[in-house]
């Protein structure tokens, strides 16, 4: 189910991307997202889901194939390119600035807008992360493991983004804290924003999401609605290393 | 060939040697185990100048002197380099690396100010003379004495090889590699990895020390200025025209450089007046300095390249770090950078 | 004990400080120790010295002194001019050497080496050019004005605390208040997240050198001005220089500036006790102590 036309958030076309040339780990990705929507990116350990997305955002170098934002070609974009084309994207692991305060972490966000935009935006961000605008002059190191998730969603919606991807934001968080931030998605999602979400945490994502594409061995393996993905008890088994019974 | 003109090779060659030495000390702490010396020069001056106190006949203008044995000498400035450097590596080892290149580098500039300036033991500028040469006794016949002396260096350069090969294929040797390519590897062993990487450096120091003492001997006399970062700088040059991490490319680098150097410094003199010759011995500096660049640049594993002893498994480990994206901090710089 | 040690430490203490700032950003957003910071310092004030010199033969009233100092509006236009080719200097630096080694992802050492050969070029370079002669801006003699408290200084030792101290501050506010300085910070925490938050990376490290380079240029004119210009000068400076980066705490500027302020009276107050010819190894003496006990230096934080 390609969504063709100006629609597209996001779409890839044969992608083949990895660290070295002779070994890649994303091998011939089609994908393609509305806007609008939210994606979940499945598999099991070193499907090449989080490589995927690195690619996309301009963090791991992509071999052949082309990577596109609506109608901009992305491919071989350095990555502060991409994100004035709208790209929003929050790593797994050490993704907010620990030695810097919060402001300053929403601040160096805000830096590539207009000048008059930048405090309007960062005061609408903070309104919905009330945890954030509480203390702003805080190191941001000192923050609890879900604020910091939090912290790091902010900094990538500061700039506007037409499309937020996420590497595993639910990764070494509590159970409370994934619905906390799941919930957060969701609303986001609904406000206009395009997601792409890579996760290990099936139930909870199939849980927001529209829809989702399983990878295995660095291809797409299945592709389709959250919901029905949700259902089927192979694909949860085979795939996702679930048991049948849990991803019911 | 005249006799001159043999006494000569051997003398050039018996020089080169030295510089082996340093080299060979050096291929331990760098080509095997990655640790930068910035400092070399001083490591050498502390050889020279143990050796030279300990062997040096008494003199009323300065302590030490005590007319030892010079065998005694190459001991005791092999033992004194390891020492320091022994000291500063354990200063330094648990830090990052540059923090050793720094350090080593205050040693070079301390070593110098002490032999310039705590002249009752050091001579200060003037420096030592009078250290006892091997086979003094024949010095009344040219082309004997550099040939004995180059047969002695031949053989302590020999016996250093083969030691260091041994031990560089022992379970020791092969930690060490392991250690230097692989992060990994390293934080595994955790503790032992730094006293690994400490007796290496030592080692390093010591060689280095006993190259400074052998050096001092074979020339007689020693001052200061013998130990600038300009020697630093070229024994850095000879291993790297050599190829880091191997032995061999470590001594042939050593008589390559050295040739070049004494060529070019002979063609100097005789090509430019006297006036302009500092300058024209500036500009080769400045040749060799961009030579060496280029190398890093183009070859980073030098002419030679390393020897490959690197196990399997170690390459296999590497390797599966950089599928996991593990790499060193300078890489994400040089990626944020080019992406 | 003579109270002047202050005054001369404080000076000396400045120009490392100036230096020490440069390699410590250089140090925590490149990520290695650039043993060529020294030669941007020698550079600075030999570049200096040939525009100054140039425009003082062009128009000969150029070379009056201003007001009690010793030079003449020759020297502060020469500085401005030195202030951009050092920085000009740094860039081409790294355009051919530092730069590819990173886009080749070199590790730490090789860099550290990198700069270790291109200060030998760097610095025989000067020696080629203006050989290893020392020189002198202004001929001028200067008379040391009473401070009160036995402490005497001279109108030029006082202007460059001035201008250090300037320096500093602004270097402080670009730091911490402006969108080039939180770029900076980001990149030396973690570059490949600047990048996502749209931070050009490329962009941090051309000012990283253009500042650290300029301000160590000025460095070098006001070593020049109060010593005198040599090829070695910037070489003399080095271990104080990351002396002071160190104890500072690497990646803070007012650590830099006062880790230099301090590596300097210690000099003075080391020439005053033990004589003039042990200053450099004062340095060595700090370095160690930090190492020892603070690695982390003054203001920075444990790894």
């Amino acid at each position: 189910m390609m969504a063709a036309g100006p629609a597209a958030a996001l779409s890839t076309r044969a992608l083949v991307a990895g660290y070295e040339r002779d070994l890649p780990i994303v091998r011939g990705i089609d994908f393609s997202v509305s806007s609008g929507e939210l994606v979940v990116v499945l598999g099991p350990n070193g499907a090449g889901k989080s490589t995927f997305v690195k690619a996309i955002a301009g963090l791991v170098p992509v071999f052949s194939g082309t990577a596109s934002l609506g109608d901009v070609e992305i491919t071989h974009e350095p990555v502060h390119r991409r994100v004035r084309h709208g790209l929003g994207f929050v790593p797994q692991t050490e993704n907010i600035f620990a030695s810097l305060s919060i402001d300053d972490n929403l601040q160096l966000a805000a830096d590539i807008l207009p000048k008059p935009d930048r405090q309007p935006r960062i005061a609408e961000v903070k309104d919905r992360f009330p945890d954030l605008a509480a203390r702003p002059s805080r190191r941001a190191g000192q923050l609890s493991g879900g604020q910091r998730q939090m912290l790091a969603v902010a900094r990538a919606l500061i700039a506007q983004p037409s499309l937020l991807v996420l590497d595993e934001p639910s990764a070494g968080l509590s159970p409370k804290i994934v619905a906390d931030v799941f919930r957060q998605l969701k609303t986001i999602n609904q406000s206009g924003v395009t997601i792409v979400l890579v996760e290990q945490n099936v139930k909870a994502a199939l849980g927001i999401a529209d829809r989702a594409y399983i990878l295995v061995e660095g291809r797409v393996n299945h592709e389709g609605q959250a919901a029905r993905l949700a259902d089927d008890p192979m694909v949860a088994e085979l795939y996702l290393g679930v048991r049948a019974t849990e991803a019911s | 060939m005249s006799v001159e003109l043999l006494a000569y090779v051997a003398f050039f060659l018996t020089m080169a040697l030295t510089y082996a030495i340093m080299c060979l000390g050096l291929n331990v702490q760098w080509g095997q185990t990655g640790l930068f010396n910035v400092g070399v020069a001083g490591f050498v001056a502390i050889g020279a100048y143990a050796s030279a106190l300990l062997t040096s006949p008494d003199d009323p203008n300065r302590l030490g002197g005590a007319d030892l044995p010079i065998a005694v000498g190459w001991i005791g400035g092999a033992l004194s380099a390891g020492f320091v450097s022994f000291l500063i590596g354990a200063l330094t080892m648990r830090l990052r690396a540059d923090y050793l290149a720094i350090a080593t580098f205050g040693v070079a500039v301390t070593v110098q100010l002490t032999a310039l300036n705590l002249e009752p033991l050091t001579g200060g500028p003037f420096g030592i003379g009078f250290i006892p040469r091997p086979f003094a006794a024949w010095a009344g016949d040219p082309l004997l004495f550099s040939l004995c002396n180059l047969a002695l260096l031949a053989v302590v350069v020999a016996a250093l090889y083969l030691a260091l090969e041994k031990l560089l294929r022992s379970p020791w040797g092969r930690l060490l590699r392991a250690i230097r390519e692989d992060e990994l590897a390293a934080r595994t062993l955790g503790k032992n990895a730094t006293a690994f990487r400490l007796q290496a450096f030592a080692i390093g120091g010591g060689i280095m020390g006993l190259a400074g003492a052998a050096q001092a001997h074979f020339i007689g006399f020693i001052a200061p200025e013998n130990y600038t970062p300009m020697l630093t700088f070229q024994v850095w040059a000879m291993l790297i025209v050599g190829g880091s991490g191997n032995n061999r490319g470590a001594i042939l680098g050593a008589v390559l450089v050295w040739g070049i150097w004494a060529a070019s410094a002979g063609l100097i003199s005789a090509v430019f007046p006297p006036a302009e010759q500092a300058r024209a011995a500036s500009l080769q500096i400045v040749t060799i300095g961009v030579a060496l660049c280029a190398i890093l640049l183009l070859r980073p594993r030098g002419i030679l390249g390393e020897a490959r002893v690197i196990s399997r498994h170690v390459e296999g480990l590497q390797e599966d770090e950089r599928r996991m994206g593990v790499d060193d901090i300078n890489g994400a710089v040089g990626r944020a950078e080019n992406t | 004990m003579n109270p002047q040690f202050i005054i001369d430490g404080l000076v000396a203490g400045s120009m490392i400080g100036l230096g020490a700032i440069g390699v410590t950003l250089t140090y925590s957003i490149l990520r290695f120790a650039n043993f060529a910071h020294g030669e941007f310092i020698s550079w600075g004030a030999y570049l200096a010295l040939t525009v100054a010199g140039a425009l003082g033969a062009l128009a000969g009233s150029l070379l009056e002194p201003i007001g009690p100092f010793s030079f003449g509006w020759a020297l502060p236009v020469g500085t401005a001019a030195a202030l951009v080719l050092t920085g000009g200097l740094a860039l081409v630096v790294d355009r051919l050497l530092f730069g590819r080694l990173r886009a080749e992802r070199s590790s730490v050492i090789i860099m550290v080496m990198a700069s270790f050969g291109a200060a030998l070029t760097l610095r025989s370079l000067l020696e080629f050019i203006f050989t290893s002669k020392p020189v002198y801006y202004t001929k001028a003699l200067q008379i040391a004005l009473p401070l009160g408290g036995g402490i005497r200084a001279t109108p030029d030792q006082l202007l460059s605390l001035a201008v250090a101290a300037t320096l500093v501050l602004a270097v402080h506010v670009l730091l911490t208040r402006t969108a080039m300085g939180r770029a900076m910070r980001a990149v030396s925490e973690n570059p490949e997240l600047a990048g996502l938050a749209g931070v050009e990376v490329r962009r941090v490290i051309r000012a990283v050198w253009l500042l650290g380079a300029g301000l160590a240029a000025i460095a070098g004119v006001t070593a020049g001005l109060l010593v005198q210009i040599r090829p070695q000068m910037g070489l003399d400076l080095l271990l104080p220089l990351f002396a002071a980066a160190i104890l500072g705490g690497i990646g803070s500027v007012p650590g830099a500036m006062l880790a230099g302020l301090i590596v300097g009276l210690a000099e003075a107050v080391a020439v005053q006790a033990i004589g003039a010819e042990w200053r450099a190894a004062i340095a060595f003496a700090i370095l160690v102590l930090v190492l020892l006990f603070r690695p982390q230096g003054l203001f920075g934080r444990a790894e």
